[in-house]
């Protein structure tokens, strides 16, 4: 009888096992032709190797798939993840660019809205400017210019005296304004260098002399104001509220750029007032005696006029001639007689009183115009000065030209007129009554009596 | 290789030859015989697979497979313990979609199939 231990399939399905479980899954059993469980269980040993390589196989697939979907997985997760970190650097630059783009927006906005705001002011400045009658009105317009446009600070407006050896403060403003209140061009290395002079304090080197040092001082600013072709002074300022927190030379640029647009809006204006005032010192003096002119006198009398009119006060006119005149053009020329009239313009201008308006009239003949003054004191004054002519000795080239004396005619409103024609034509009879009556003699208008 | 026919009982049978070994080639024709005999329509399937010898592993795939779902129910008649080897396989490695039953007796497994006759 043979055993199953005999059987030599069963030493052939050991073997088969030993194979497959030593790694050749392509190991299989040959079955008899028995169908007996030896043969089952050769067939199930083949059926599960068979189930087991196909297993392998898928599992080795499977495996080289998820592998290779993972390493896809990995490069799109990197690709996405390089792209993320990318987008979000980017988007980072943005944001710091867009930020930086938007301080730098608004930091020029403003700017601007401050440069308006200057321009602004400036041009207000100059328009008030340029209807100012007087100098001493421009002076208190840029002074209250100042105060606005820079706020805290302290300054001054230096104008150059008439010898120009000196510059003057003709406006100071702020708590500490300038100590020194008139001094020299050359103490001020702005008026030396003719330009703009910024000095930081502490920076002694360049210290005009006319500025002290203090402790509550940042800055200052030496502006000289210059305008057609001429040096009219310097504004001066004195800079104190600067914010130390902040950029300060960003701040001291901005004061000087406006401190320049005042300096050239003060001095245009300035200039023009004194082109304004020569243009009309021309228009209504007389060029050879320096009094005022026969226009000038008519305007001024048909004021005064009507000021005595509305006062209820007197006004006095006294008219005046040369006496022989035409005798010392005839000896000595038209030179000497120019001469003549100049020495008595300067002498009738020394004689008179403030308020009193001394005018050539044509000619030899000269007015008087004398506010408030009475028929009396019209009268004394007028005599007084024929007899200080008398006195008068002029010379021309060397040569003494004779004594001096004046015929005057006077007439006072309201006794010999209310009309400043019909006080004129008053003045100018008596005047010719005094030429008549023979000269050297004070007649006082015979009209009203 | 196999006998198909369709008993009165509407129940298809199919008995393979002794010591057959059934490959994917055979796994088909055995399938579209069935189809050609019940015309597509769904009937219960005994197969005596008693003598069979083997089924090869792409054969027994291919039962597995939706193409050979043409049946309301399978009973696999074995008796050797090589058939029975082979009939486990088909209901456990190879989850049926199908009903299907394991029988030793013939009368048992018709019995068990008429259940799934219309």
């Amino acid at each position: 009888m043979t055993t199953s231990a005999d059987d030599p399939r069963i030493a052939h399905a050991l073997d088969v096992i030993l194979q497959l479980t030593s790694g050749n899954l392509n190991a299989r059993a040959t079955t008899g032709d028995r169908a007996d469980e030896v043969d089952g269980i050769i067939t199930g040993i083949n059926m599960l190797a068979e189930e087991l390589q196909n297993l392998f196989v898928s599992l080795s697939t499977a495996r080289a798939d998820l592998e290779v979907r993972v390493r896809e997985r990995i490069e799109e997760l990197s690709q996405a993840n390089e792209y993320l970190r990318h987008e979000l650097e980017h988007s980072a630059r943005a944001e710091a660019a867009l930020q930086q783009a938007n301080a730098e927006l608004q930091r020029r906005a403003g700017e601007l809205e401050q440069r308006n705001y200057e321009m602004g002011a400036l041009t207000e400045l100059g328009d008030m400017l340029q209807v100012c009658a007087t100098a001493a009105e421009a002076y208190q317009v840029i002074n209250q210019a100042a105060r606005r446009l820079f706020p805290g600070d302290s300054g001054g407006l230096f104008i150059f005296s008439a010898s120009r050896n000196l510059a003057e403060a003709m406006s100071v403003w702020g708590d500490a304004p300038p100590e020194e209140r008139v001094f020299e061009p050359e103490a001020c290395w702005g008026l030396r260098r003719g330009q703009a002079h910024l000095e930081l304090d502490g920076g002694a080197s360049l210290l005009c002399h006319h500025v002290r040092s203090r402790n509550d001082l940042h800055a200052y600013l030496c502006l000289p104001m210059t305008a057609q072709n001429e040096t009219l002074g310097v504004l001066h300022l004195l800079v104190s509220a600067l914010n130390r927190a902040e950029d300060v030379e960003h701040q001291l640029e901005a004061k000087r750029r406006l401190a320049v647009g005042m300096a050239e809006t003060c001095a245009l204006a300035l200039a023009n007032l004194r082109l304004r005032d020569t243009l009309r010192a021309l228009s209504i003096r007389d060029s050879l005696t320096g009094l005022f002119n026969r226009r000038y006198m008519e305007e001024t009398l048909a004021r005064e006029m009507a000021r005595a009119v509305r006062r209820h006060t007197p006004l006095s006119l006294i008219m005046l001639d040369l006496d022989h005149f035409k005798l010392f053009n005839d000896t000595f020329g038209h030179e000497a007689g120019d001469a003549v009239l100049k020495d008595l313009g300067r002498f009738l201008q020394s004689e008179i009183r403030k308020e009193d308006v001394a005018c050539r009239y044509g000619g030899e003949e000269f007015t008087l115009i004398l506010p408030g003054a009475p028929l009396e004191t019209a009268l004394k004054r007028a005599e007084n000065l024929r007899a200080r002519a008398e006195g008068l000795r002029v010379q021309y080239m060397g040569q003494m030209l004779g004594a001096l004396t004046l015929s005057l005619g006077i007439a006072t409103y309201p006794e010999h007129g209310e009309t400043k024609e019909g006080l004129i034509q008053a003045a100018d009879d008596a005047l010719y009554r005094a030429k008549n009556e023979g000269r050297n003699r004070v007649v006082v208008s015979a009209r009203g009596q | 290789m196999f006998n198909v026919w369709l008993g009165d009982d509407g129940i298809v049978r199919q008995i393979w030859a002794p010591q057959a070994e059934i490959s994917l080639a055979q796994a088909k024709e055995s399938v579209a015989a069935i189809v050609r005999l019940t015309h597509g329509e769904y009937i219960p399937l005994l197969v005596d697979m008693r003598r069979t010898k083997f089924v090869d592993r792409e054969a027994r795939a291919y039962y597995a497979s939706p193409a050979s779902r043409i049946t309301k129910a399978v009973a696999l008649l074995v008796s050797s313990p090589v058939s029975r080897v082979l009939a486990n396989f088909f209901l456990g490695l190879h989850t049926p979609k199908v009903p299907i039953k394991m029988f030793t007796s013939e009368t048992e497994a018709l019995k068990w199939l008429k259940r799934f006759v219309a």
